[in-house]
């Protein structure tokens, strides 16, 4: 990930800082990075699961909702980043680890909103005209102030980090 | 290339420069040098590539053309070989010359078969139900005819624009998905999609830096990691 070889990246960064906003939620989190993971687990067995990476590549995003919202018990959670201004995340030559799709928080609202209710989703973003452009030159969150990585724009998505509930 | 003679006498800098020794120059702010785009600085850095990949596909535009909102590129590009300009409007009144009013997600109104042409530039980021738009492209061109189509890639949103015209930005698209979508709708015919830009590229364009600010050198490179903007030619099947 752009940033990784210089010190952690500033996409990192932004995680790390939508995962704090729910600290006191993340024991016993089922992780995830493809929906192939959670086509074994069982229904409403999981009362939190979190995605840092891995969204953007799912050509289309809905069944991967579909999976997470069924694996939920009711008044679980399901904490979501996704970008956002970003490099292709292409790995070699070809389009392995290519993103299909850069989200917006409006996307992101309307995706999740679909499948788990309008009401039951908040969308935050992360970055700005600094940090983005930072981030896709490769240099780490390390070599900004945190000033400069905190300050928001919402010009400037480079992370929207989604938190949706299952209602029933 | 020959290293002029005052560069022997300091040491030249590494690349990449270490952890702690970029130098960010005008760049380090935390907001962009336009508000607007880089249309305050020359244009737009996107436009470089949206207008060159129109006037390689000039001849494209001829017959009864549709343009989303405006006609300026059907008229810039097509010219003579236009013989009806069509112009396609979301809300009645926002163009004085519209032929049709409506949304590309529910146009049952505009009949099939019926252009020789659509050009929809940067606008399918801004539709939900992206396949249905795509759907309804195809099926409004006539067997043969050509749809000019470019979307962003990585992007800024835009505060002004939003407070104008709402909130409607969904999605950045990637070469990969254009090229999917387009052919899952276009599979008689034919669909060539490619990126454009590079980081340099896309660094100018995210702080709003106009396109005559890097040279079409730094401009033409293209590098797959970093698509800044991205186009589709697709040819409707059937007899031309």
């Amino acid at each position: 990930m752009a940033g990784s070889d210089r010190g952690g990246s500033i996409r990192d960064h932004y995680v790390a800082a939508f995962l704090a906003g729910h600290r006191s939620q993340l024991d016993g989190a089922l992780a995830i990075e493809d929906a192939r993971e959670l086509e074994q687990v069982a229904p409403e067995s999981q009362r939190i699961i979190i995605m840092t990476r891995g969204f953007e590549h799912a050509d289309n995003p809905r069944p991967l909702l579909h999976l997470i919202h069924r694996s939920l018990c009711p008044g679980g959670i399901a904490l979501v980043a996704a970008g956002g201004i970003a490099p292709n995340g292409r790995t070699g030559s070809d389009e392995t680890g290519s993103w299909a799709w850069h989200y917006t928080a409006l996307s992101m609202r309307r995706l999740f909103g679909d499948i788990f209710g309008p009401g039951a989703v908040t969308a935050t973003t992360y970055g700005n005209v600094l940090s983005a452009a930072a981030y896709l030159q490769g240099i780490s969150a390390g070599e900004l102030t945190a000033a400069e990585l905190d300050h928001r724009d919402p010009d400037y998505e480079l992370l929207i980090g989604v938190r949706a509930e299952r209602r029933t | 290339m020959r290293r002029p003679f005052h560069s022997f006498l300091r040491p030249r800098r590494p690349w990449p420069p270490p952890v702690g020794a970029v130098r960010f120059g005008s760049l380090r702010r935390r907001a962009p040098l336009s508000q607007q785009w880089g249309d305050d600085r020359g244009g737009p850095v996107d436009r470089y590539y949206i207008e060159g990949f129109l006037a390689a596909c000039r001849k494209d535009v001829r017959g009864r053309v549709l343009e989303i909102a405006e006609d300026v590129y059907s008229r810039w590009f097509g010219g003579s070989r236009v013989t009806r300009f069509d112009i396609l409007e979301y809300q009645k009144g926002e163009h004085p010359r519209a032929t049709i009013v409506g949304d590309l997600t529910a146009a049952d109104h505009i009949p099939s078969n019926t252009f020789d042409c659509v050009i929809v530039t940067q606008t399918l980021q801004l539709i939900y139900d992206v396949e249905a738009a795509i759907g309804t492209i195809h099926r409004i061109l006539k067997p043969g005819g050509v749809a000019l189509i470019t979307v962003p890639g990585i992007s800024q949103l835009n505060r002004h624009d939003r407070e104008t015209w709402g909130d409607y930005w969904c999605w950045g698209f990637t070469a990969r998905t254009l090229e999917r979508l387009f052919r899952e709708h276009f599979q008689s015919g034919d669909v060539e999609v490619e990126a454009h830009g590079n980081v340099l590229a896309a660094t100018a364009f995210l702080y709003g830096l106009g396109r005559g600010e890097l040279t079409r050198r730094e401009l033409d490179f293209r590098d797959p990691e970093y698509q800044l903007l991205i186009t589709a030619r697709a040819r409707k099947g059937g007899a031309a």
